[in-house]
């Protein structure tokens, strides 16, 4: 009975076999779907332009900065425009005039969450791209949303959303170089202390021989954590050797391949270094230094050099493509590269956090509470 | 007459404020030797994790040796149903500052042994580059969290078993209602609000509420 099934099951599939798709009728069947796909995009364009028509969307023009906005936030955008219009001036000069030709959204939504209604403020490049430049890199939408829940909040979030959306395309703008080095787009916004912070904690953690030897003040060392200098040989000087057996761990994929599985198994279950050390030469090099030079230390490298560097820093370091990026980014701030990253360490180890004690608030509201239950004991009475 | 309330509070005490010191002197110590790997491989982020994770039994012990030092403080008084105190010549008030300085005395002991552990512990290890050790800060919190642990105690245990009472039903209510109003879909969660309130930087636990870090960047 199961040979009678298994048969008539072979020979109910051969058919099937037989008519098995080939490319080029899977082509032509996307090519089927093409205009379903594009009468689609104009019915949610039109669902767009129709909800910005009933909403009263209106054109907020701040400097070189274009938002369309919905009515219900024309002026709260438009404050908001200002700031962020400044800070793209300052951070990049006359390069921000492209801006004009990429304009934002910013559309208030309704949105429910955990059971309440609430709103949010969305700020995106408007889909489709409108004036793609070609050769540019890719311009990503990467929303922004902002929650409406905190009064307090909306604003700052509301420029640090422009700040952000509107450096994207001057991102990509970048010649290929310098938009790999920086990995992401630069944001407007200024470092703050907390960034500062983050940095300096980052690098003093690291323990790997380029964090070492930059926080000891090494420029050698500062330029290979900034990823100016290529570190000679990036699986020793980045990694300590439980951080290697860590990254071979969080790349299975990659480098538990069938003939190497044995040499996996060692580094990772047997906390072998030299099994993790040559799996991680598999790894490229760029994968490797995402690690031991983090991007919001070449950031804040960046922000503070264009900072030296005044007007027309950021124009200099896009017009010296071709240059090594520690050079670029000397002329973008006038001084030598050297003097540049030395002067660099000594801004960032002014983010050391301060000593761990407790904050004045805390400390005398302490002291409050103490003095508050001594003196509630004095009032006891001593009738039972 | 205080040398003498001190000498009595000493007395019932000393036992538990024994082991409450060889407690408070041992827990750094026990700290680096939680972190015994990270400090082999100098690994300053493993080390920071481990001295994190470490820090809630600072507090704990804070809080405890807070705890049994107020109820030490009254336990003779409620034993004695506060005659002995209706017999002194002074004023209830004078009394009961002279008993609430008397125990904040004797934490004097803990704290010492914490400083001292906690210096002991840093001398005997290598720190990894770019972390500090913070002992005297740490000393500082130890202090303060476990003072106003007595504090908050003794003004508990100095009251009637009436007021005790109140307190427990005031909180037990808190608890219930947040417990039924889940139930029957009121949106509202005053236990979780007076914790907040409580654990807040200007609550009454604040301090108790932070990173007990004897190392740090």
């Amino acid at each position: 009975m199961r040979w009678i099934f298994l048969a008539g099951t072979f020979l109910t599939a051969i058919p099937a076999i037989g008519r098995a798709q080939s490319t080029a009728d899977a082509r032509a069947e996307l090519d089927r779907l093409l205009p379903e796909w594009r009468a689609a995009r104009e019915a949610a364009a039109d669902g767009e332009r129709l909800r910005r028509r009933d909403a009263g969307a209106t054109l907020v023009e701040r400097g070189h900065l274009r938002v369309m906005a919905d009515s219900a936030i024309v002026g709260r955008v438009a404050s908001a425009a200002a700031t962020a219009s400044a800070s793209l001036d300052r951070v990049f000069g006359t390069e921000a005039a492209m801006l004009t030709g990429y304009p934002l959204v910013a559309l208030l939504h309704g949105v429910v969450q955990n059971g309440d209604s609430t709103h949010v403020i969305r700020v995106r490049r408007p889909e489709p791209l409108a004036g793609a430049r070609p050769g540019a890199g890719r311009i990503g939408s990467q929303e922004r949303v902002i929650s409406l829940r905190d009064p307090h909040a909306v604003d700052g979030d509301l420029v640090r959303a422009l700040e952000a959306a509107a450096s994207l395309p001057l991102h990509a703008a970048l010649d290929d170089d310098l938009r790999l080095w920086l990995r992401s787009a630069l944001s407007a916004t200024p470092q703050s202390q907390e960034t500062l912070e983050g940095a300096y904690v980052d690098l003093a953690t690291a323990s790997t021989d380029i964090s070492r030897r930059c926080l000891a003040g090494d420029v050698l060392g500062c330029r290979k954590a900034l990823g100016l200098t290529p570190a000679d040989d990036p699986v020793m000087e980045g990694y300590t050797a439980a951080q290697r057996r860590m990254v071979v761990q969080g790349n299975v994929a990659l480098l538990r391949t069938p003939g190497r599985a044995a040499e996996f198994d060692r580094c990772v279950v047997d906390s072998e270094d030299t099994a993790c050390i040559a799996r991680l030469r598999e790894l490229s090099i760029e994968r490797l230094a995402s690690s031991y030079s983090p991007t919001v230390l070449r950031r804040g490298f960046a922000h503070w050099a264009m900072a030296q560097g005044g007007a027309g820093a950021y124009s200099r370091l896009r017009a010296s493509a071709g240059l090594p990026i520690a050079e670029r980014f000397a002329l973008a701030a006038g001084m030598p590269a050297d003097s540049l990253v030395a002067r660099w360490h000594g801004h960032l180890m002014t983010g050391r956090p301060t000593t761990p004690s407790i904050p004045p608030l805390t400390a005398v509201a302490t002291l409050f509470w103490i003095g508050a239950c001594g003196a509630l004991s004095l009032r006891s009475s001593r009738w039972r | 007459m205080f040398r003498a309330i001190l000498a009595t509070q000493w007395k019932w005490s000393r036992g538990m404020l024994l082991a409450s010191t060889c407690l408070a002197f041992a827990l750094p110590l026990l700290s680096m030797r939680a972190a015994d790997r990270a400090l082999a491989e100098s690994d300053a982020r493993l080390l920071l994790g481990a001295v994190q994770s470490f820090g809630m039994f600072y507090a704990l012990c804070a809080a405890l040796i807070g705890l049994l030092v107020a109820a030490t403080a009254w336990t003779s008084d409620h034993s004695g149903r506060h005659v002995y105190a209706l017999s002194l010549p002074v004023e209830r008030w004078r009394y009961v500052a002279m008993r609430f300085g008397a125990g904040a005395t004797t934490l004097g002991a803990p704290l010492l042994a914490l400083t001292l552990g906690a210096l002991v512990a840093i001398a005997s290890v290598e720190l990894p580059a770019g972390l500090h050790a913070h002992p005297f800060a740490l000393a500082l919190r130890f202090a303060l969290a476990m003072l106003l642990a007595y504090a908050v105690f003794f003004a508990i245990a100095s009251g009637t078993k009436r007021t005790a009472g109140i307190l427990l039903a005031v909180l037990g209510a808190i608890i219930l209602f947040e417990v039924t109003g889940e139930i029957i879909g009121i949106r509202a969660s005053p236990f979780l609000w007076f914790i907040e309130r409580v654990m807040d930087g200007r609550g009454l636990f604040g301090v108790f509420n932070s990173r007990w870090m004897l190392i740090d960047v």
